[in-house]
């Protein structure tokens, strides 16, 4: 249950920018690392800025999701999150996205239940040097795991979409025909979902944020596919999902 | 034959693998002898022990449980410590007043077992069985009523039991002579009665069941009556509080509700996750759980 998950709990921040103020200061910890280092003389201006490292860590997380489509069925969430939060905690200079977001792949695929031998796993990898990606996934998978805090289990968005889809269907029995259309729609903006911070962050209970937990972001998804659809779900979402409470 | 298992008495170092008749006794240092041997050593009511040199009385000698002398002794000591050590729980107004005398009393035992400060700690006991005279005769006297109640109470619940197979014995008798008189009336009816067959059939079954059922309902009445060993203690027991989780979104559907309006029905799995033991409610359960946590937070 979401309510009581670690990801509540420990991976979930208020706003971007406290996210965006976390890498920075994580950067910064590096950059100090290194100009406290007299023997390399470096300057500011050769340094990477904080947003650069973010643009490379966004590429490697869409490389990341390209990976994971290769599989069937395709799990992308669950490495995508794991990527997420190792950036919270490690820095990009630390260690290359590259290797991390393998490791975080294999990672997913145990945790998800794909099983998968790491030298099948290798054959979806585009690489070529086929042994230095094992040993770098290998060796990265555990670090990864510690980084993360052994916090392994990710609450998608997608279970709780099947539960208000099943509860939608059984307090508005008429929607059962358009369910199809919906679920196309609904598979779309969860994969947008992917590409934001949106898995990362707690929603202040406040009458007209955003709300995104993944129950929310669940509920966004078919409100959001519901327009698509030229059907206003709105009214009877909510009334269906608030129906066992009045 | 060199077999570590077996025992051997220390008088005679007869193995039980040699004669596995021989009876043997321990005494307070814990050491094993035969009964021969003892019989031979004790002519007078006391003498060494042939291992250890302990000084031990033949009326001392018990029947010998463990295979470790060091466990014998030690169970001798605590049988004896406690005899003077006897208080009860209820003797101490503090939990921990009474922690702190179990293990007083478990560092006396431990101490007189592996031979540290005897002298001290014996006179320490001693000291205590002055002081607390009073208290240890009272309290022995508390223990052993105690020890004649449960005597008693499983002494009536063995009669008890008893009674009800003697019972249950010739109501099996009866029932065998009632059936066979059955039997030989439906055959006489078949034979000599003006009814078609299937009409005194039909009589037959109904009676027979009746009277099953009858049996039955008189057999749960017996069950119900039988008292299984309990002691008198009236104390309060656990009580179950369901546990309320606030799962911070509108109250979901609980499996029973799932099943009653029709949620499951908008649920399909594939056969080989019904193989694996998955059921439609279970999968439908769980997605409404995970729906309905924090929605509304």
């Amino acid at each position: 249950m979401y309510h009581t998950s670690t990801q509540r709990k420990y991976w979930t921040f208020p706003n971007e920018e406290e996210i965006a103020q976390h890498k920075g200061a994580l950067h910064n910890q590096f950059f100090q690392k290194l100009k406290d280092d007299d023997s390399r003389h470096i300057r500011t201006k050769d340094l990477p800025s904080v947003e650069e490292l973010d643009h490379l860590c966004t590429f490697y997380e869409f490389e990341l999701m390209d990976l994971c489509r290769r599989f069937d069925p395709p799990m992308p969430a669950t490495a995508a999150v794991y990527m997420k939060r190792f950036y919270l905690v490690c820095s990009v200079m630390d260690y290359h996205p590259c290797d991390i977001m393998l490791a975080c792949v294999y990672l997913a695929t145990k945790v998800d239940e794909y099983n998968i031998s790491i030298d099948k796993f290798l054959t979806m990898v585009p690489e070529n040097d086929k042994e230095r990606a094992k040993s770098r996934t290998l060796g990265f998978e555990l670090l990864v795991m510690e980084k993360l805090k052994f916090h392994l289990t990710i609450h998608c968005p997608y279970r709780p979409v099947e539960g208000l889809l099943i509860n939608i269907m059984t307090v508005i029995p008429e929607i059962a025909d358009k369910i199809d259309e919906l679920r196309r729609h609904i598979d779309k903006f969860l994969s947008k979902i992917l590409y934001c911070q949106a898995m990362l962050i707690y929603p202040p209970s406040q009458v007209g944020e955003i709300a995104l937990f993944p129950s929310q972001i669940a509920l966004a998804a078919i409100i959001e596919a519901g327009e698509k659809a030229g059907l206003d779900l709105f009214e009877s979402v909510i009334s269906a999902v608030l129906n066992n409470n009045s | 034959m060199d077999d570590t298992r077996a025992i051997y008495c220390l008088g005679c170092k007869t193995s039980s693998y040699q004669n596995p008749k021989l009876k043997f006794l321990v005494n307070a240092c814990g050491h094993r002898l035969c009964d021969g041997c003892i019989k031979a050593m004790f002519v007078r009511p006391s003498a060494p022990c042939p291992q250890c040199g302990t000084i031990l009385k033949r009326s001392e000698f018990r029947d010998h449980l463990f295979d470790d002398a060091h466990v014998e002794k030690e169970i001798d000591i605590r049988k004896k410590i406690l005899k003077v050590y006897n208080k009860q729980e209820d003797d101490f107004k503090l939990t921990s007043d009474y922690d702190d005398y179990l293990e007083a009393i478990e560092s006396i035992i431990y101490n007189l077992t592996n031979g540290i400060n005897v002298d001290e700690t014996k006179a320490k006991v001693e000291k205590y069985k002055k002081d607390n005279q009073a208290l240890i005769a009272r309290n022995r006297s508390r223990l052993n009523l105690e020890q004649e109640r449960i005597t008693t109470m499983v002494k009536t619940e063995l009669d008890e039991i008893e009674k009800k197979k003697e019972k249950l014995l010739l109501e099996e008798k009866e029932e065998l002579r009632k059936r066979r008189s059955d039997k030989e009336a439906l055959l006489n009816d078949l034979t000599y009665a003006d009814a078609p067959v299937d009409t005194v059939l039909a009589n037959y079954k109904k009676t027979h069941t009746e009277q099953m059922n009858k049996k039955n309902l008189l057999n749960k009445n017996m069950d119900e009556k039988v008292v299984f060993f309990t002691t008198d203690n009236k104390e309060e027991g656990y009580t179950y509080i369901p546990f309320n989780e606030d799962n911070l979104g509108p109250k979901a559907p609980s499996p029973a509700e799932l099943l009653k309006e029709k949620y499951v029905r908008n649920v399909h799995i594939s056969e080989e996750l019904k193989g694996g033991g998955f059921t439609t409610l279970i999968v439908c359960n769980r997605a409404i759980q995970e729906a309905f946590s924090c929605l509304l937070d």
